[in-house]
């Protein structure tokens, strides 16, 4: 290839010698052509090579291969094996399609039942720790602690600055670390008394090395007195965001120290997954999954059917009918 | 009767048709396919596959040139035997007599004429440009053998290999700058060859 000429240079070049060329292409190539002698010899070559290829000796065919009534017939029934054919070749359409439902069901489908799960699941979470607490034995593994709130009018300057929250402590074995974790329901209850002022349903985030676990299992709830003097100031009800379980579910706090999420002074390292292994969030999984809502079932329907829709697909094409 | 006539026919069942439009774009077939596979009798395989093909495939025809449509199922049929063919020996494209000789003017060549030395520098020149179509990558050797070799149209070979018509363009611009660098030896070595295609040219 010249220096100075291109692909597209060649491919002009091409359709000029097969007449492809417009009269306005062909007027402008000519006088490129007539100015660049480089360019008339780089098309001198390439016509050579078209007309010796044009040139090359063309077959025979060996023998007729035309088709025998016999072989006619034996071909008419396969033609029948797919009478439908054409609904199959709708095939990668369809598959298409039950992915995208399956998708637009996981992102708008359910968000909402998705949140009602939650608040159904924390009865079976109030109730999963008396088990746990239960067969607890005194010198075992720290104790890994939730509390559960609901909506009771934290904050909101109505001055009492004493609620209790109406959720149970739920208390839970941990084999890593004695952390305290608060759920926060975020969901409205009708129940839900007290709510106002600055909307302060936070949650009550405790350290755990200010409040043994024992003493949370007793009952005894920290005074809200004042919500900087359990928590650190960023948690004041008001004004902190309102912490939603999912959240917290699938947080990886790492240290106890006094904020959570942060480490504590020499701490550093130390890891709490509050997500993977908790007791108490696998158990309540477990009987909500006995039964699968109808838009999962749904989901699980069209998977399925984007699968063999693509299956089918992929043999109609490979036999590229 | 004419194509469209024949195509009607044959879809309507009647053997003969279809029969008629094998005869008239079987040599066609068969080139191709052999130029694509370097194998003559891969080749007659490989033909007799895509007539079997298009037979089967007739209410699939929604109109238009049918030689494009019957191109399609050979190049189709093609490329499906070159990746079948990845795991198998190939036999040459030039045939070779009982004591494992070349033979140097085969018989199933289109063109006989000439004298010996003609002859001998035409299979010289066949065996160049079969080795250089053999060096393309298979999307780039179909427009060469297409469009160059047997002078289909642009549009033809757009619809045969279902692509649009600027890719076909530079396809074929690329496979000619290919073919070019890979046939400047024969020139060379063939000098008379050139000078007739020189005189040749139209």
């Amino acid at each position: 290839m010249k220096a100075n000429l291109t692909v597209r240079d060649f491919e002009l070049f091409s359709a000029y010698l097969d007449g492809q060329l417009s009269p306005a292409e062909i007027k402008r190539l000519e006088e490129q052509l007539d100015a660049n002698p480089e360019w008339r010899e780089a098309l001198s070559e390439l016509e050579a090579t078209r007309r010796l290829l044009r040139s090359a000796p063309r077959y025979r065919a060996p023998r007729n291969f035309t088709i025998s009534a016999e072989t006619a017939r034996s071909l008419k029934p396969k033609r029948q094996l797919f009478p439908a054919f054409p609904v199959f070749r709708l095939s990668s359409a369809l598959a298409a399609l039950s992915v995208l439902a399956v998708v637009i069901l996981q992102v708008v489908g359910l968000r909402a039942p998705a949140a009602a799960n939650l608040v159904a699941m924390a009865p079976a979470m109030e109730a999963a720790p008396m088990e746990n607490s239960a067969q607890k034995t005194a010198g075992e593994e720290p104790e890994y602690t939730f509390q559960w709130t609901q909506p009771q009018g934290f904050g909101g300057g109505d001055g009492t600055g004493v609620s209790e929250p109406a959720g149970s402590m739920v208390t839970g074995k941990y084999p890593s670390s004695g952390g305290i974790v608060t759920y926060g329901d975020q969901q409205p209850q009708p129940a839900a008394g007290g709510m106002g002022g600055g909307g302060g349903t936070g949650a009550i985030v405790l350290p755990p090395n200010a409040l043994p676990s024992e003493k949370m299992a007793d009952g005894e709830m920290p005074s809200r007195a004042g919500t900087a003097e359990a928590s650190p100031p960023s948690q004041s009800a008001p004004q902190v965001e309102q912490p939603s379980a999912e959240r917290y579910f699938s947080t990886v706090i790492e240290g106890g120290g006094p904020i959570l999420g942060l480490p504590a002074p020499g701490e550093g390292g130390k890891v709490i997954d509050s997500s993977a292994d908790e007791t108490p969030v696998v158990r309540a999984e477990g009987e909500t999954g006995a039964v699968l809502p109808p838009v999962r079932m749904a989901q699980i329907a069209l998977g399925i059917l984007a699968v063999l829709a693509a299956a089918a697909a992929v043999f109609f094409r490979a036999r590229r009918i | 009767m004419d194509e469209i006539a024949l195509v009607e026919s044959a879809r309507k069942g009647d053997l003969d048709a279809f029969n008629r439009l094998v005869l008239a774009y079987q040599d066609l077939a068969f080139n191709v396919a052999a130029r694509m596979l370097s194998d003559v009798e891969l080749a007659e395989d490989v033909t007799q596959t895509a007539f079997l093909s298009a037979y089967r495939s007739l209410d699939s025809f929604r109109g238009g040139s049918f030689k494009s449509w019957v191109m399609r199922m050979v190049t189709n049929a093609c490329y499906d035997e070159l990746r079948r063919r990845q795991r198998r020996p190939t036999v040459p494209l030039e045939p070779v007599d009982e004591d494992d000789e070349e033979i140097e003017s085969p018989s199933w060549l289109a063109d006989e004429s000439g004298s010996p030395e003609e002859l001998f520098e035409r299979a010289e020149m066949e065996r160049a440009i079969q080795r250089c179509l053999g060096s393309l990558d298979e999307e780039f050797r179909a427009v060469a053998i297409m469009v160059d070799v047997q002078g289909m149209d642009y549009l033809e070979v757009a619809a045969a290999l279902n692509k649009p018509l600027g890719t076909v363009k530079s396809r074929v611009a690329r496979a000619r700058l290919k073919l070019r660098d890979c046939l400047r030896g024969i020139w060379e070595l063939l000098p008379s060859i050139y000078r007739q295609e020189e005189q040749r040219k139209p």
